[in-house]
């Protein structure tokens, strides 16, 4: 283990560790709304590392469904790590497979983007890796337990426009998603075909049927397109 | 609730874990068709469309497209400010402002 690698790594997250302060503390606020204690809400910020999903996860949790939907709705909206880990693959294969799981807990977003453009440069290096990862790690999991914290001081903390976080967190998500038209059209029949479903079930099954129709609309769309100008 | 509420955290372990480090760690030598990457790309804008529509057009359950949704009018400066700065954290306190004005 080289602590200077490791700490080169630590100095490049700093700009993911400052950005993940007002989430983490939004997510801990949150949490404790939707009924988590102080460490629970630290305790999940650990184990998932992924503020959409945990964001959904506690929303989900407030609004009353069950274990296993709001799990898979978690693992379908974070079927991005699939792509993300999939692409840091080449650049890791000479790490031992210890070290691949272990650097793959720190995947997001952002320390994937940090990861990938290092590996332009430079040889994938484990410490340097899990420098970029742990950090803003740490920042996550302590801002939550803060939120939750100082979240649970406040009352009546809806007046300050904290009902709309959850909403607000996942519009910028999906404009982040936006990269083409294809994708904004899936975005919105898939918000089309949920708000329907829910309209007329209550069982929550609106969110992964309208995501499996959507993103197969999507595929078609892209074959549609290929076959036109090819 | 107590109990759902460690269950939801031990599977969120999971859920989030395996699909980071399986690909890296066997998936890395094979190659996946390009129709299953594509459906795999769409999957997080669709997810976050199912989940956001129905939570701006109908917060109570019902269907509400009028100025008295506050969610729905909220979304509006937030939507404005997500596509302008492409940023999580003024989004949120674009959105959370909206909301509380409206609220006011």
């Amino acid at each position: 283990m080289s602590r200077a690698t490791f700490l080169a790594g630590a100095k490049k997250s700093i700009p993911i560790m400052l950005g993940y302060t007002p989430l983490g503390l939004a997510f801990g606020v949150v949490a404790r709304e939707q009924g988590l204690a102080v460490w629970q809400a630290a305790l999940m910020s650990l184990t998932a590392f992924s503020g959409s999903g945990q964001f959904i996860a506690v929303g989900m949790l407030g609004a009353g469904f069950g274990v296993s939907a709001i799990l898979l709705t978690t693992f379908l909206v974070n079927l991005r790590y699939l792509l993300f880990s999939a692409s840091m693959a080449p650049h890791v294969g000479k790490l031992s497979t210890l070290a691949q799981s272990i650097v793959a807990f720190g995947i997001t977003d952002e320390t994937f983007t940090l990861n990938m453009s290092g590996f332009d440069r430079q040889a994938a290096d484990r410490d340097f890796i899990l420098g970029v990862n742990i950090c803003p790690h740490l920042s996550w999991i302590i801002n939550s337990a803060l939120g939750a914290a100082v979240g649970s001081m406040i009352p009546d903390i809806n007046r300050y426009g904290v009902n709309f976080a959850l909403p607000a967190m996942f519009i910028a998500l999906l404009v982040m998603q936006i990269k083409d038209r294809i994708t904004l059209a899936v975005a919105v029949i898939s918000g089309l075909i949920s708000t329907g479903i829910a309209l007329l079930t209550t069982n929550g099954s609106h969110i992964i049927a309208a995501t499996v129709i959507a993103a197969t609309i999507g595929v078609i769309l892209c074959q549609c397109r290929q076959k036109s100008t090819s | 609730m107590q109990t759902k509420i460690y269950l939801v955290i031990l599977g969120m372990w999971a859920a989030n874990y395996l699909p980071r480090m399986l690909p890296m760690v066997v998936l890395s030598k094979l190659k996946i068709p390009q129709p299953v990457i594509w459906w795999l790309g769409f999957v997080p804008a669709a997810v976050l469309g199912a989940i956001l529509a129905p939570s701006i057009l109908m917060p109570d359950k019902t269907l509400l497209i009028s100025w008295h949704n506050n969610y729905l009018v909220a979304a509006a400066p937030a939507l404005l400010v997500a596509v302008k700065t492409h940023s999580l954290v003024w989004t949120l306190l674009a959105g959370m402002l909206a909301m509380a004005l409206l609220q006011y």
